[in-house]
């Protein structure tokens, strides 16, 4: 089978993250792979691991999201892409699909992977697109896959508003990891250093024949034009005494004044 | 980062390995020439995620549980042998070992940023990965092809453990006087051996199918002491040239030791040839022990050092956050006023005072540590014509640096107890565990004071004193330096001082040797061990505060008095306005705060050793401490 997953590099929110003028403050910030990035390629791992294939991990970002590729391939992707140029930078999702549509469709492909929203837009919208550009069936926030297709279909289940989805999907397809899909394993040291000798491409939008104009900045449809860091939270409340007291007071408030009994 | 799990200090750790030491640059040594700067910090980073999900996690409950011996069967704790699997398989047991038999061939300094974590995060584990790849490390330096292939192979990869058997009842920092012995077989290769070693770490488990002992015996008829030991490979299953275990070889554990600390870790006696049929392989060739043991004892001992330190980092960060959180009193400049709001412990003068000797003492460490084993990848790796100067380092800072870590950082670690008062001495926190098994760091792989006599008897007089002055010439540069904050350039004049009279005491300690004789002249040997730590503690941690200004200028701090000025400099008002504003300059401005504790609240310690010295005061061997009654 030959598996695309699509990954992204992401701020690390576990660090503090301040905005200052409207904007994020970069300095002294850590950047990570995407959490249902992971689970997308630990799902790709595993369905390679239970059959056969290849997979290909691509990103599109500046050199740093070559960082979240070499995880990637550290973590056992076999190859990567780096969709690595400017004119890129301030795409929104319909952008970024394009391009990734242009990566994916060089090749025959089986199944695309993507996580189900990246961890610092929260947007959710690329997979999707990216579904439609390909013109490919489309299966988000899928928690389990049967690794073994049968008769070009693969058999999952997707967590849908009130309960589980049993789905028969035909390949090739798109499926987005939800983050219980499975546990992301660690990259091991051999896995770095095997890394090191895996190929990674490195394309421009010129290489994929993509005309500037109508991605990044320049295509976006939207525009953010400012960035509010999200409210404090209100200081919590301390209760102390005699556990039963304590356990009283804390019944009445939330009677009371959170009401969520009512 | 909190008051009960251990974390790793990837920032401190990211700015001595790419800031202070540039470690990018090994890249450009034919040695290192297949990774990029990237791929060591990526290895780092995911070594220590490895650490905190895999190490952590079984540390508490490895103390509680301990190794077992039972039937003669060692059982480690629940989790630990799946831990090891995953470290085995991961790559991580051979991370410096040899590529040509499986390792991974890491530079050291870029090792120790995951070393000192696994160490910090589970000492107990970690101490049979180190043996382990440092058991292999001989058979490849000195083995043949076919004991490489065979036992190395297997080692570095994890699928059998190792450990190195020195120790014997009666010769512990004696070393020479073991009497495990060797007889040549009539109908082999192999030697009969014969004797009993213990305080072996990792001497038998549950982890491997195999355990490959590194033993040190005296061959029939070697010459006495040091010069007729031999070096021998004793598995615990003697194996057939495929690997497969075919016999028992004789080696029984006859005891487990119920120890302070790394209660995980089995420390084994072992008894070799109790049935007279115990084989050993000898490597390389009779009576080349000792010279093949000193060929790898600087990085033994180095790794030791980083025991300490990452006990040391990870109750410095268990402290930090419980001090933030435990709300206890009025700050003093409230005086008396009852109704004042209560504050957490870390405004508390005396408290603050603990944190920041845990930080410097542990940054400091850390920079040295990482800077020993920069210089040992340089002697081994490095451009030919810079080998010896580097190879001259190493030799001279390899017992200091593995005292502070083994010392000091203890000391860091029971100051981290004290910071959280009565919780810290339950075992609810981790300190109380890290306390105990950190303590370990200065017995074994040579104690402080046999350390100190390395230093003060070997080291310091090699070459007519040559070592110490290639040193003092390295760590000149840092008087050349300008600092733009006025207390920082204090802080250097202080640290000149304080070198200029380490050079005087490390005369008076010759003289007294000289003139008095060689028991008046190593009395006070460990204290100037510790002045010699002090001293290059201070000046990493100087230099690094040199590099702080300079970020913090970069983040746009500046001298407020003359902000017109051009290029006007830093002052504190305004580095302290960055770092208000910025988590990374907050960074940068408390190194350089830490840099001014080291050498305004710890260095100062040197001036009593120095008077120590200068006392001539020799009562500890005058009085009749060996008389009875
Ligand atoms: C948990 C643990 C694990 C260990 N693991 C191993 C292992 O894997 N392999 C191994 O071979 N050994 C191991 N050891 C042994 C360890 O290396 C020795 O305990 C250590 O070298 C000290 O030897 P000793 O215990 O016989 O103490 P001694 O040598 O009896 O020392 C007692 C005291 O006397 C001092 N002293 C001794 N001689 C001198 C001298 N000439 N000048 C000044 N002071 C002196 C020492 O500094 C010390 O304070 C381990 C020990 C422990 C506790």
């Amino acid at each position: 089978m030959n598996i695309i997953v699509l990954v992204k590099s992401v701020i690390d929110v576990e660090l503090n993250i301040r905005v200052k003028d409207g904007e994020v403050v970069k300095d002294g910030l850590n950047y990570i792979l995407s959490k249902w990035d992971e689970n997308a390629l630990e799902a790709a791992l595993q369905l390679k691991e239970a059959g056969d294939g290849e997979v290909t991990a691509v990103t599109v970002g500046p050199d740093r999201a070559g960082e979240a590729l070499r995880k990637a391939l550290a973590m056992g992707a076999d190859k990567g892409v780096h969709v690595n140029d400017p004119a890129a930078a301030g795409s929104d999702a319909f952008g970024i699909a394009k391009i990734l549509a242009k990566v994916i469709q060089r090749n025959a492909f089986d199944l695309v992977i993507a996580g189900r929203q990246s961890q610092d837009t929260d947007l959710g919208a690329t997979g999707p697109v990216l579904a439609e550009l390909l013109g490919v069936p489309l299966a988000v926030n899928v928690i389990e896959i049967d690794p073994k297709p049968a008769g070009g279909k693969l058999n999952i289940k997707r967590k849908g508003d009130v309960g589980v989805e049993l789905i028969e999907i035909a390949l090739p397809a798109l499926l987005t990891a939800n983050d219980s899909l499975n546990e992301p394993r660690l990259a091991s040291l051999r896995g770095i250093m095997a890394a090191r000798k895996k190929p990674m491409d490195i394309l421009t939008l010129s290489d994929l024949g993509i005309d500037p104009e109508t991605v990044g900045a320049a295509g976006s449809g939207i525009e953010i034009v400012e960035f509010q860091p999200p409210p404090q939270r209100a200081a919590g409340q301390k209760f102390e005494g005699e556990p039963e007291e304590i356990a009283r007071q804390v019944v009445e408030l939330l009677a009371n004044e959170a009401k969520i009994f009512a | 980062m909190n008051s009960t799990e251990f974390s790793v200090d990837r920032r401190d750790i990211r700015f001595v390995q790419q800031e202070l030491l540039q470690l990018a640059k090994l890249t450009e040594l034919p040695r290192f020439k297949d990774f990029t700067p990237e791929d060591f910090d990526m290895i780092v980073e995911e070594g220590s995620t490895f650490v905190e999900e895999v190490f952590a996690p079984l540390n508490k409950s490895g103390d509680e549980i301990g190794a077992r011996l039972d039937n003669g069967k060692v059982t480690t704790p629940p989790g630990f042998k799946e831990a090891w699997r995953q470290t085995a398989e991961a790559g991580w047991v051979g991370i410096t070992s040899d590529p040509a038999f499986g390792g991974q061939g890491l530079p050291i300094s870029v090792a120790v940023g995951v070393l000192e974590s696994m160490y910090g995060a589970n000492a107990s584990l970690y101490t049979t990965a180190m043996l382990t790849a440092g058991s292999a490390g001989l058979i490849t330096a000195f083995g043949d092809q076919a004991q490489k292939e065979l036992y190395a192979r297997r080692m570095i990869g994890g699928q059998w453990g190792g450990t190195m058997c020195i120790s014997e009842p009666e010769a512990g920092s004696a070393v020479g006087d073991i009497t495990t012995s060797a007889v040549k077989a009539s109908d082999g290769p192999h030697y009969l051996i014969r004797g009993t070693k213990c305080w072996i770490t990792g001497g038998d488990h549950d982890f491997t199918d195999n355990n490959i002992h590194l033993v040190l015996a005296r061959v029939e008829g070697a010459p006495p002491g040091p010069k007729g030991i031999s070096l021998f490979i004793v598995p615990k299953f003697r194996v057939d040239p495929q690997g497969h275990c075919v016999d028992s070889n004789d080696v029984t554990t006859v005891r487990l030791e119920h120890k302070l600390g790394i209660k995980a870790s089995p420390t084994a006696v072992l008894e070799f040839g109790a049935a007279g049929d115990c084989h050993g392989y000898l490597l390389e060739g009779e009576n080349l022990g000792m010279a093949q043991m000193f060929k790898l004892m600087n990085e033994a001992r180095l790794q030791i050092s980083y025991q300490g330190l990452g006990s040391a980092s990870g109750a410095y960060r268990n402290a930090l956050a419980y001090a933030r959180e435990r709300i206890q009193g009025i700050s003093i400049e409230r005086g008396k006023d009852r109704a004042a709001e209560r504050t957490p412990i870390v405004r508390h003068p005396d408290v603050l005072h603990m944190l920041m000797t845990m930080k410097a003492t542990t940054e400091g460490a850390r920079a040295l540590i990482y800077a020993t084993a920069y210089y040992s990848d340089m002697a081994r790796h490095g451009p030919d014509d810079t080998r010896q100067h580097f190879k001259d380092l190493v030799d001279i800072l390899t017992p200091v640096a593995k005292n502070t870590g083994a010392d000091q950082c203890h000391e860091a670690v029971r100051l981290g107890v004290q910071v959280l008062g009565g919780v810290g001495y339950t075992e609810e926190f981790p300190l109380a565990q890290a306390l105990r098994d950190s303590k370990i760091a200065s017995i074994y792989e040579g104690t402080s004071g046999i350390q100190a006599l390395d230093l003060v008897t070997r080291k310091l007089r090699m070459r007519g004193g040559g070592l110490f002055q290639t040193l003092l010439r390295e760590i000149g540069d840092l008087a050349q330096n300008q600092a733009l904050l006025p207390q920082l350039g204090q802080a250097i004049a202080e640290w000149r001082d304080a070198t200029d009279k380490l050079e005087l005491t490390v005369a008076s300690l010759a003289n007294l040797a000289e003139e008095l004789g060689p028991r008046e002249g190593v009395l006070n040997a460990s204290d100037v061990t510790v002045y010699f730590g002090d001293v290059m503690c201070a000046y990493y941690l100087l230099k690094m505060a040199l590099i702080a200004e300079t970020r913090l200028v970069e983040m746009g701090a500046g001298n407020s008095a003359a902000s017109n000025a051009e290029g006007s400099g830093l002052d504190e008002q305004s580095a302290r306005e960055t770092a208000r504003n910025s988590e990374e300059a907050r960074f940068f401005y408390n190194k350089i705060k830490t840099a001014e504790h080291y050498v305004f609240q710890i260095l100062p310690r040197a001036k009593a050793i120095a008077a120590k010295v200068q006392s001539r005061n020799f009562a500890a061997l005058e009085a009749m401490m060996e008389e009875v009654g």
